[in-house]
């Protein structure tokens, strides 16, 4: 079952402007220059980065993901939260209203930063 | 033996001025010294890349006795004071940084990193860490062990040809090398560091870019018993490897494609670095 959270009316996630995203081997790099940073995205952080797209609402996203990767509703709700709030607070997307954070440790979502 | 510290920097500056040309890829450095023990300690650092042609210099240093204190020495590039210096060491140390940074300028279109570069038959294993993270011990155990030798610092690499540009300047080492590695007889050392040319250590010098084929992120910890090396996904080295460049913002897109583009061409390790005898051994077996 899905968390039972009520759908904010911003929770459309938008990837922040002159982000650079290349793949590489199955990964997203991106280079946010503004803040001088490079991030990898692992695949399913990748799936949901690109599933961000300034329209799909969250619970959108999270029902694509359940679909690609085969999982139940409440898990694929609950990572893409989580992933989607490492990404808010990277400052990859903006647009997220009130991720909380969860109670399992997150999905490593994001390896290490350049600078 | 090593060479000894000298006694002062005023005891090295009597006698004329000394000019010497060296050569990093297609770009000349000029370096005039005021004296020929002060040419002499330049020239044991850079005598590998000494070019005897008739060159056009791109980049003109001179080392004279400071204006305002006789007991220092002020360099300048291209007729603007970089530095002073009171000590060799320091001299030669702040003299190298200031070159990088010269080289970045006279040449933006290379992708230049904060590695060591040795070469056999399969192409150029870049060595890449931060300073303390046994870099540079390990590319002088390599050396040592018959590798050829292009950088222990500064690598230049040609993003395009995903080729290594050789910067043989002699290794610098900020305290002798663990057993069983040796300091060669001849070596220079001077208040805190120690130079050590190759051809001392028995090391040919790659006297042309090599293609680049291994990238290898060095982290060392005394908690290591055995050292290890793992394989890296190329994005993950893509992220150390722009961490380390020095001048990826001088690239369209920040260097974003040259580094991709260099790590394309590479198998991506991550060497957990340890007692220098296992380590080599271990990258003699595995690379």
């Amino acid at each position: 079952m899905p968390c039972d959270r009520p759908e904010a009316p911003l929770d459309i996630p938008r990837k922040r402007d002159r982000l650079h995203v290349r793949e590489i081997d199955g990964e997203l790099v991106v280079l946010d220059p503004e803040n001088e940073r490079m991030h990898t995205l692992n695949p399913t952080a990748a799936f949901i980065f690109e599933a961000v797209d300034g329209q799909r609402t969250l619970e959108e996203i999270w029902k694509r993901v359940a679909a690609h990767f085969e999982i139940d509703a409440e898990t694929a709700e609950r990572d893409t939260r989580e992933v989607l709030r490492q990404f808010s607070e990277l400052g990859l997307v903006t647009g997220l209203a009130g991720a909380a954070p969860e109670e399992e440790p997150p999905p490593e979502a994001t390896g290490e930063e350049a600078r | 033996m090593s060479r000894p510290v000298p006694e002062s920097l005023r005891t090295r500056q009597e006698g004329p001025a000394v000019e010497a040309t060296y050569r990093v890829a297609s770009l000349a450095f000029t370096v005039r010294s005021p004296s020929a023990a002060i040419a002499e300690a330049v020239d044991f650092v850079y005598g590998e890349m000494r070019s005897d042609a008739p060159e056009t210099p791109g980049i003109q240093i001179e080392i004279a006795p400071s204006d305002g204190d006789r007991e220092l020495l002020s360099v300048s590039i291209h007729g603007r004071k970089v530095f002073e210096a009171a000590r060799i060491g320091d001299l030669l140390h702040q003299l190298d940084n200031e070159l990088t940074i010269a080289i970045e300028y006279a040449v933006p279109s290379l992708y230049f990193v904060h590695a060591a570069a040795l070469a056999d038959e399969g192409g150029v294993t870049l060595l890449v860490g931060d300073s303390g993270a046994g870099k540079s011990t390990t590319a002088y155990a390599l050396a040592a062990s018959g590798m050829d030798y292009l950088s222990d610092e500064l690598a230049p690499l040609m993003p395009s040809a995903g080729r290594v540009v050789p910067y043989p300047r002699a290794f610098c080492l900020k305290k002798d090398p663990p057993a069983p590695l040796r300091v060669p007889e001849g070596s220079l050392r001077t208040e805190w560091t120690l130079h050590v040319r190759p051809r001392d250590l028995g090391c040919p010098v790659a006297p042309d870019p090599r293609p680049l084929s291994r990238i290898v992120f060095v982290r060392y910890s005394p908690d290591h018993v055995q050292p290890r090396l793992q394989p890296l996904t190329r994005a993950d080295a893509s992220v150390k490897l722009y961490q380390r460049a020095l001048n990826q913002l001088a690239h369209p897109c920040f260097g974003l494609d040259e580094t991709l583009g260099l790590v394309r061409r590479a198998e991506c390790f991550e060497l957990l670095a340890a007692d220098i005898r296992g380590t080599v051994a271990l990258l003699g077996r595995t690379l």
